[in-house]
């Protein structure tokens, strides 16, 4: 299976090597693009002379060779290459609309295909070529609403051209303001100088008692948990019927939804459920990819992503309506949290790729591992200055490392995740490497909480309470 | 094949392995962000039915989703059927819920393939259908008999080619079950779908809704010919219907229901058509119950949860 997607990109190479001189010729594009654009809305008198049954074949051909050739276009029928620096995001196998996703790798390529550049960092240097970037700002910090999947096949410029230049200037919607939540993780992120939520992975059982009893002992010493929604890809049990067990036995979760394995229409519905359960905390993520889990056979769904994920929560809850504009009995109350990566190659991408997320709707902010204090702080120092802390809660991402050996494989196989070569080395040389990974994860915890902005922490230990617990006390946070 | 007797976890189960003919109600979870509407209905049925059938994202419109709904009936004292669409999510979202449900104690699964996007509130939508139903059915059936979450593909790793199953500790008891439309019983394609879901699990058959009772007998004849009607329960879908013109609407939009056109004449000349509708679904389903081989009636919810009500207590009556 995997053997086959690299023997495909093999061959499909020559085609992705005219995708980046697109990208590296945006500018040219641009120009293109803006002598086009007049064009096709002069062309429509003329066209809609001819019958549509002749004219939309034709148009949708020519479109889809041209556009294949030079963009390796997937005929989405909503084309946004001039808001994405000329780089295709349907590409990226996440068909995220929002991006870079949190999972590029350390060389720039792409988590699920390694020898693929990332098609959103191909997007954000496409776009500092172009000129809108000066002019009318930066297109590509554009939110982009989730894609209408039934346009798959159609032409983009047929769209374009029967569209009112007056219409696509007045697409700002009226923003409600959204009213204090009554989470209680909201009220603790506001109250307390320092909140802890820890990961919980559910074990693979269908019994409630050994399900509640995992997330009770990382609750002895946290404030709340984040229940897992198929983390890394892999086959668990559901998040919501986790959550349902931990809220009717009182307790406060963050749910979390990948876009992965569900399309819009069961999100709505499990978000609907949450509510209903009186599950207010909801963590939006993309997901991983497919290939790095168990099912490397399942179909990718990616029908949103976090952002248009997060905007679609927002709406329900803002606007007690669905994103088509159907009213909801009882509108949601949901706390909105979305991820963040601390070590990503492109902090400044990634600052402006969480300044999306929290114009969508992100109230709170959850980041992955993060076990290099200067890398944080270059990242955390854009963020601050963005005012972003101040727009929502930010708590970092610990976790300890068990050994030189895990570390090394965390950092080869997790995507996204940055460990420097000390750390590791001062692993190796530990009498007790295990004691000596719990000393690392404290001395990080210590780091992070002189910063200003820092609301909480985030404890990731994968299926070990204890080590959360022993976290927890040693650096002093709960007795 | 699959040699395996329904699991007695569930009430319903027993009742069906007794003989005893079940009634369930099919319900869509309400578009709420709330559970008193959804409680408030299942409370009036409690009396009368032996289970709650949840619809999943009917008709590719978003409501609660039937996992959370499940939930709240069975914290209220309810049995529950689950149905679960191959539209809305690929096999790690369905085996994930298939994982939940069982921790939740939801017992009884349809599984379904679900209509595409168009047809409902959300086109814009991605259409999934990563499974196939009788693929779903195989998954819940061997979560079931072999404790396993299955893995449909293998995965090639740098150490080789490893099958990615995994156990479940404490595995689940489905009782499985898969719609059929009896309108489309006796040809080939028909039969030879339906093989293939008994080949990979399913323990009982709920129709899609059916208006003419002969047309039932006819169909459970077929069933016997075919030799399937030995080894599954057959649950038998109708609905009161309130006027001509919603009768009308149901023959023309939900696909396999079939009203005859008598029954439509009988609701278009009636005084009050409702009572007139309540009238014939009681009759209908007094001449099913008796009928060899109808395991069980369902009677699906279309903003006739009252007519609903004046029928389970007709029956009832009746039983009582």
């Amino acid at each position: 299976m995997l053997k086959m997607a690299s023997a495909d990109t093999a061959i499909i190479a020559p085609v992705g090597r005219l995708r980046s001189w697109s990208v590296r010729h945006a500018r040219f594009w641009e120009i293109m693009y803006q002598m086009f654009l007049p064009l096709l809305r002069f062309a429509r008198p003329i066209i809609t002379l001819f019958p549509d049954a002749f004219i939309r074949p034709l148009t949708t051909a020519v479109e889809r060779s041209l556009k294949a050739t030079f963009f390796d276009c997937n005929m989405c029928g909503d084309c946004v290459l001039s808001s994405t620096g000329m780089s295709c995001p349907m590409n990226c196998p996440k068909s995220i609309r929002n991006g870079p996703c949190g999972g590029v790798r350390e060389n720039g390529n792409c988590e699920v295909e390694p020898d693929m550049r990332c098609v959103w960092l191909d997007a954000w240097s496409g776009a500092a070529k172009m000129q809108n970037a000066a002019k009318n700002g930066w297109q590509i910090n554009t939110l982009q609403t989730p894609l209408d999947r039934s346009l798959d096949g159609q032409s983009s410029w047929l769209t374009v051209m029967n569209e009112n230049a007056h219409d696509t200037a007045a697409t700002q919607k009226v923003v409600s303001p959204s009213k204090p939540s009554t989470s209680p993780l909201f009220k603790k992120l506001n109250e307390q100088s320092v909140t802890l939520t820890a990961e919980y992975n559910p074990p693979d059982t269908t019994d409630p008692s050994k399900i509640l009893a995992g997330a009770q002992s990382l609750l002895e010493v946290c404030d709340a948990v984040n229940v897992v929604d198929g983390a890394g890809g892999n086959t668990h049990i559901s998040s919501l019927s986790v959550c349902t067990l931990l809220a009717q036995a009182g307790h406060d979760p963050v749910m979390q939804i990948s876009c992965r394995d569900k399309n819009r229409i069961a999100i709505q519905g499990e978000a609907l459920g949450a509510a209903a359960l009186g599950i207010k905390n909801i963590l939006c993520l993309t997901g991983d990819g497919i290939n790095a889990g168990d099912q490397p056979g399942a179909k990718p769904v990616f029908d949103l992503d976090c952002s248009t994920l997060l905007g679609t929560l927002k709406t329900m809850r803002d606007e007690g309506q669905f994103t088509t504009g159907k009213p909801i009995d009882t509108p949601p109350d949901f706390y909105l949290g979305a991820t963040a990566n601390p070590s990503a190659i492109e902090p400044e991408i990634e600052v402006e790729r969480i300044a999306k997320k929290i114009e969508a709707g992100a109230q709170f902010i959850q980041t992955q591992f993060c076990f290099d204090p200067e890398v944080f702080q270059l990242f955390f120092d854009r963020y601050t200055a963005r005012g972003l802390h101040e727009q929502a809660k930010f708590l970092v991402g610990v976790g300890p490392l068990s050994s030189a050996k895990a570390g090394l494989w965390m950092r080869n196989n997790i995507a996204g995740i940055r460990i420097p070569d000390s750390l590791l080395e001062r692993l190796e040389k530990a009498h007790d490497q295990k004691a000596e990974g719990i000393s690392i994860c404290v001395e990080l915890i210590e780091a992070y909480l002189k910063m200003d902005g820092i609301a909480g922490l985030h404890i990731m230990a994968f299926q070990q309470p204890d080590k959360v617990t022993e976290i927890v006390r040693r650096a002093g946070l709960r007795t | 094949m699959t040699d395996y007797s329904p699991p007695v976890q569930s009430p319903l189960v027993l009742k069906l392995l007794n003989g005893e003919t079940t009634f369930t109600v099919e319900i869509s979870p309400p578009i709420a962000g709330s559970k008193k509407s959804l409680l408030d209905q299942a409370e009036s049925l409690k009396p009368y039915i032996d289970a709650i059938n949840v619809t999943d994202n009917a008709g590719a419109s978003v409501a609660m989703s039937n996992m959370a709904a499940s939930a709240l009936l069975i914290a209220n004292g309810h049995e529950v059927i689950l149905q679960l669409n191959c539209r809305d999510q690929n096999r790690i979202g369905l085996m994930s819920d298939l994982l939940g449900a069982a921790a939740l104690g939801i017992n009884n699964i349809i599984a379904v393939r679900g209509d595409d996007p168009e047809a409902g509130d959300h086109p814009h939508a991605k259409p999934v259908f990563d499974l196939k139903s009788h693929e779903l059915i195989r998954t819940a059936f061997e979560m079931t008999t072999n404790g396993i979450v299955p893995a449909h593909t293998m995965k090639i790793a740098p150490s080789g080619v490893q099958s990615n199953t995994k156990s479940i500790d404490e595995p689940p008891h489905f009782f499985i079950g898969a719609i059929d439309v009896p309108s489309l019983a006796g040809n080939e394609v028909w039969a030879s779908r339906l093989h293939k879901k008994v080949a990979s699990g399913i323990r009982f058959i709920q129709t899609q809704s059916c208006y003419d009772v002969e047309f039932v007998r006819r169909y459970l004849e077929i069933l016997e010919d075919e030799g399937l009607a030995e080894n599954l329960f057959i649950t038998v879908s109708n609905s009161p219907l309130v006027s001509a013109q919603s009768a009308i609407w149901v023959k023309e939009n939900i696909w396999g229901a079939d009203i005859p056109d008598e029954v439509i004449a009988r609701i278009r000349e009636a005084k009050d058509p409702v009572e007139e509708g309540i009238r014939i679904c009681t009759e209908q389903v007094k001449e099913l119950v008796e009928m060899p081989g109808v395991a069980g009636i369902n009677l699906i919810e279309r903003q006739n949860a009252e007519s609903i009500s004046a029928v389970l207590q007709e029956i009832g009556a009746e039983n009582g």
